[in-house]
């Protein structure tokens, strides 16, 4: 991809492979094939008005917001992390290692074979010139010369399909890792979110408790506090009045504080939930996948070694039946 | 076109044959500078062991040795014959081939390993792994070597290959005896055929020396490309013009593209052998990780273990494919440098027969000079002779006959030129007169010394003025230098006209050395230029077996690489 050329029609061909395995995950998917736009997008016919009319509907729900908590809390780590998450988080991580090793070492061979085959085809030429020059011997040469090019030929008929079956779809399986992860990342998000506002919640309380129990305002305990009682003392604030004051509005806190904390407590209860859902989902689609990957791995190379096979196979007795007049 | 042009042993070459027999009857020989028996006879058990049928000489293996005298260490390979074995080192080798190169220098000897190849020491990352790989391809070309030779229709004879075969003889021993000892050290100045026993060295003295003996160098060695071009000949043997630009592509086809080219694929087959090898362990390691899921796991082992067996099967291919392809087509490579060498020899050889003729043809031009102003002195000298009788005035009328004579003459650049023009003088000396008489003559020599050109067209036409003309002409010169070319010619030559006769002698001499010279060099030559034809034709044979084995290891190792890899992937398949 990196090299350019979108026009290209070896890539064209990637990319089609790819978007319709992609079409084929969500129809296969048990919710995304009930997304709405799914179908919008499926049936629309001027898909840009209708992706901006469906992006106006989701904002009025308000979901936007996601982001910026994202992001307040991307270096907050989760008090009681879930075992189950951690270990699915585990899973993918050590899944995308394995498929980046293969990725690398897939490369390098192609980059190599695609070299090899260029060696073949000059072995092949310089043994036509030979042939050229022993008039003896010249057309057994030059049929050798021609398998040789032959063979040159369904070795980049292999490297091509490697490179758009096996590399694309290891490159697939990898970015569905990638979306794993971040699933998982909203997830802990949504768990972070509540145990926040659990603290907050707790907060509040051990505030009001606070407040009720030793009758004095707020902070007792610090000097700054000893001085502005003195301070509200000299001036003749109303201590008491202004206890009251403070209670009720911790109080009310609190009570928001609560709905909030049941509401994402829900909410996290939920994403969990659908979390455990989509990763045994994943787990379906991966193995699926890397099946397929690796059968079409194997068939490509089966079918490149019979092609191989016969080429070999026929110019064997065409050199045999070389004749010399033996001494 | 090939090395084996014509067959027809009736295409005589210009003045080269004199074919007393036609190709087909002459046993197949080789030109040697020393003699040897003919290939065939009885020499040794040896012999007799590498003619049995179905013999193999065996390279076993390589051991260093500390050599007790220098406290050096080389490596001593054994060479299994029969049931016997003899130990001998890389230097001993390099010296059998060149000592069979001096006496054979019209065979194709075959090559041995380089010593240091730049490319052997190009991918050294292990010093002692790339040793030991070195050492071995050493042994296997070594092996090839002793083969080739002991295949060979009259190497296979040579006793020297023989001694080198035995246990008990000291190589430098054999060195400092003969026959190893009696090599003539310029091989062009040898003249023997393999059946003929006098060895002639006298001629070397007037041979034109060529200026580098072709094999000085080991031809063995990779490159010729100091040595400069040899002259064009006059008349070129069509067949070795052939013969010579042939090879020249040859070995350009051989060392080009071919070469490189596989050289990358063997390394790069390398590369994806240890790429493959990596991806199986990654493989395995991937399949244990997802032990979850078993069918996913147990198919990621299965394309594992293809891998895996995929990365042992390109190993085979590479190996075969650098011992079976690779090493003979270097052999190749060097053999094409070896035949140019031997076709420079012929060349060179062929260049000496040519300038042998020249140098005949231009003392056969001196020696009628010198006879045609032999019989014109005594015709003048006659009709002096006869004008003396009937006046007695006429001395200078014969005189100046005589200066129009020497005028005319044409003179080569040899030093005979001024010999030449003091023999302008009467045959008969008889008569002292003359000798007043000659005087006059050298007026002319002076001149004529001072008029010297290479010119050897002789314009005697002159002769033909009438002597009236010439008198008044000559008159006057005669009278101005007479005096000091008689003092001067004086000093150096005495008796002019004996001078004459002795270089007519001389150059009899000379033209009959020559004519020896140059029916030996022709005969050489015939020899030569036989003999390799014949060893270039068995070497055709040769290498079109080799290419078509190397080309069939080719195809059969992929072959069997293909097969084998359909084998563990169709297996795979079934997950």
């Amino acid at each position: 991809y990196v090299r350019g050329d979108r026009f290209n029609p070896e890539f064209i061909e990637k990319r089609r492979a790819s978007l319709e395995r992609f079409l084929k995950k969500i129809a296969v998917h048990p919710v995304l094939q009930r997304a709405e736009c799914f179908r919008v997008f499926l049936d629309s016919r001027d898909w840009n008005s209708d992706l901006a009319l469906q992006n106006k509907k989701r904002q009025d729900e308000g979901r936007l917001d996601t982001i910026g908590d994202a992001l307040l809390n991307a270096f907050a780590k989760i008090k009681k992390p879930d075992e189950k998450f951690v270990i699915m988080r585990d899973e993918v991580d050590k899944l995308e290692e394995n498929l980046q090793g293969l990725e690398r070492l897939e490369q390098r061979i192609l980059k190599r074979q695609e070299e090899l085959e260029i060696d073949y085809r000059e072995f092949g030429g310089a043994v036509a010139g030979l042939g050229n020059l022993e008039t003896g011997i010249t057309e057994p040469l030059h049929r050798f010369a021609h398998t040789v090019a032959s063979y040159a030929t369904i070795l980049n008929e292999l490297s091509t399909r490697e490179d758009a079956e096996f590399l694309s779809e290891l490159h697939e399986c990898l970015a569905y890792c990638n979306s794993v992860k971040s699933v998982l990342k909203l997830r802990d998000q949504k768990q972070l979110d509540f145990e926040e506002l659990s603290d907050y919640l707790q907060q509040q309380v051990a505030e009001r408790q606070r407040l009720v129990s030793n009758g004095r305002l707020g902070g007792s305990a610090s000097i700054g506090g000893f001085f502005q009682q003195k301070m509200d003392e000299i001036k003749g604030v109303d201590q008491e009045r202004a206890k009251q004051d403070k209670l009720k509005r911790v109080e009310e806190k609190i009570k928001d504080l609560q709905d909030a904390v049941e509401k994402s407590s829900d909410d996290s209860d939920l994403f969990s939930n659908e979390t455990a859902k989509e990763y045994e989902i994943f787990q379906l689609q991966k193995t699926k996948d890397m099946r397929q990957c690796l059968l079409d791995y194997t068939t490509g190379r089966v079918e490149f070694f019979e092609k191989g096979k016969d080429l070999w196979d026929q110019i064997i007795p065409v050199l045999e039946a070389i004749h010399v007049d033996d001494d | 076109m090939s090395f084996s042009e014509t067959d027809d042993p009736t295409i005589s070459q210009d003045n080269l044959h004199d074919q007393t027999y036609s190709y087909q009857e002459q046993p197949y020989t080789a030109f040697t500078t020393i003699p040897r028996n003919a290939p065939g006879t009885p020499c040794c058990k040896i012999s007799d062991f590498l003619h049995e049928p179905h013999t193999s000489l065996f390279v076993t293996s390589a051991t260093k040795v500390a050599d007790g005298l220098t406290a050096s260490a080389f490596v001593a390979y054994t060479i299994k014959i029969g049931d016997k074995e003899v130990r001998r080192r890389y230097s001993e080798f390099e010296s059998l081939r060149k000592v069979l190169c001096r006496i054979y220098p019209t065979l194709i000897v075959p090559p041995i390993p380089e010593k240091h190849t730049i490319s052997n020491y190009a991918n050294l990352q292990n010093k002692s792994k790339e040793d030991a790989v070195i050492v071995e391809k050493r042994k296997r070309m070594l092996q090839k070597f002793l083969n080739r030779l002991a295949k060979h229709e009259i190497l296979s004879y040579e006793h020297i290959f023989h001694r080198f075969l035995e246990p008990d003889a000291s190589w430098s021993e054999l060195m400092h005896c003969p026959p190893i000892s009696t090599l003539p050290k310029n091989p062009m100045s040898a003249t023997l055929t393999a059946s003929a026993s006098a060895v002639s060295h006298s001629r070397s003295a007037s041979v034109p020396q060529s200026p580098t003996s072709p094999f000085q160098s080991s031809p063995g060695a990779p490159t010729n490309a100091g040595q400069p071009a040899p002259p064009p000949l006059r008349q070129p043997d069509p067949r070795f013009i052939d013969s010579e630009v042939f090879t020249q592509k040859f070995s350009n086809q051989l060392s080009g593209s071919m070469d490189r080219s596989q050289k990358k694929v063997v390394r790069k087959l390398g590369e994806i052998a240890s790429d493959k090898s990596e991806l199986g362990a990654t493989l395995n390691g991937f399949s244990l990780s997802e032990y979850a899921c078993v069918p996913l796991s147990n198919a990621i082992e299965r394309v594992g273990q293809a891998v895996d067996s995929s990365f042992m099967a390109t190993t085979e291919l590479m190996q075969a494919l650098e011992v079976n392809v690779n090493e003979p087509m270097q052999e190749y490579i060097q053999y094409a440098n070896i035949i140019k060498a031997i076709l420079k020899f012929r060349h060179q050889k062929h260049l000496l027969s040519e300038s042998t003729a020249d140098q005949l043809e231009s003392k056969r031009n001196n020696l009628e000079n010198l006879e045609r102003m032999e019989t014109e002195a005594k015709r003048i000298e006659d009709a002096l002779k006869r004008e003396r009788t009937a006046t007695s005035g006429s001395s200078s009328t014969s005189s100046t006959i005589h200066n129009d004579s020497t005028q005319n003459e044409g003179e080569t650049n040899d030093s005979h030129s001024e010999e030449g023009a003091f023999t302008n003088e009467p045959e008969s000396i008889s008569e002292p007169t003359e000798n007043a008489e000659t005087n006059n003559p050298y007026a002319r020599s002076d001149s004529m010394a001072s008029n010297t050109n290479g010119d050897p067209t002789n314009p005697y036409a002159h002769t033909h003025t009438p002597p009236t003309s010439a008198v008044k002409r000559r008159s006057t010169r005669l009278n101005v230098f007479s005096a000091l070319s008689h003092t001067l010619h004086g000093i150096i030559d005495v008796d002019p006209e004996a001078t004459r006769r002795n270089n007519i002698g001389k150059t009899k001499d000379a033209i009959a050395q020559l004519e020896e010279q140059l029916e030996t060099t022709n005969a050489d030559l015939d020899n030569i230029s036989r003999a390799v034809q014949a060893d270039l034709d068995r070497f055709q044979r040769q290498k079109i077996k080799d290419l078509r084995d190397i080309l069939l290891e080719y195809a059969k190792a992929h072959q069997r690489w293909c097969q084998k890899n359909l084998g563990s992937w169709s297996e795979a398949k079934q997950l």
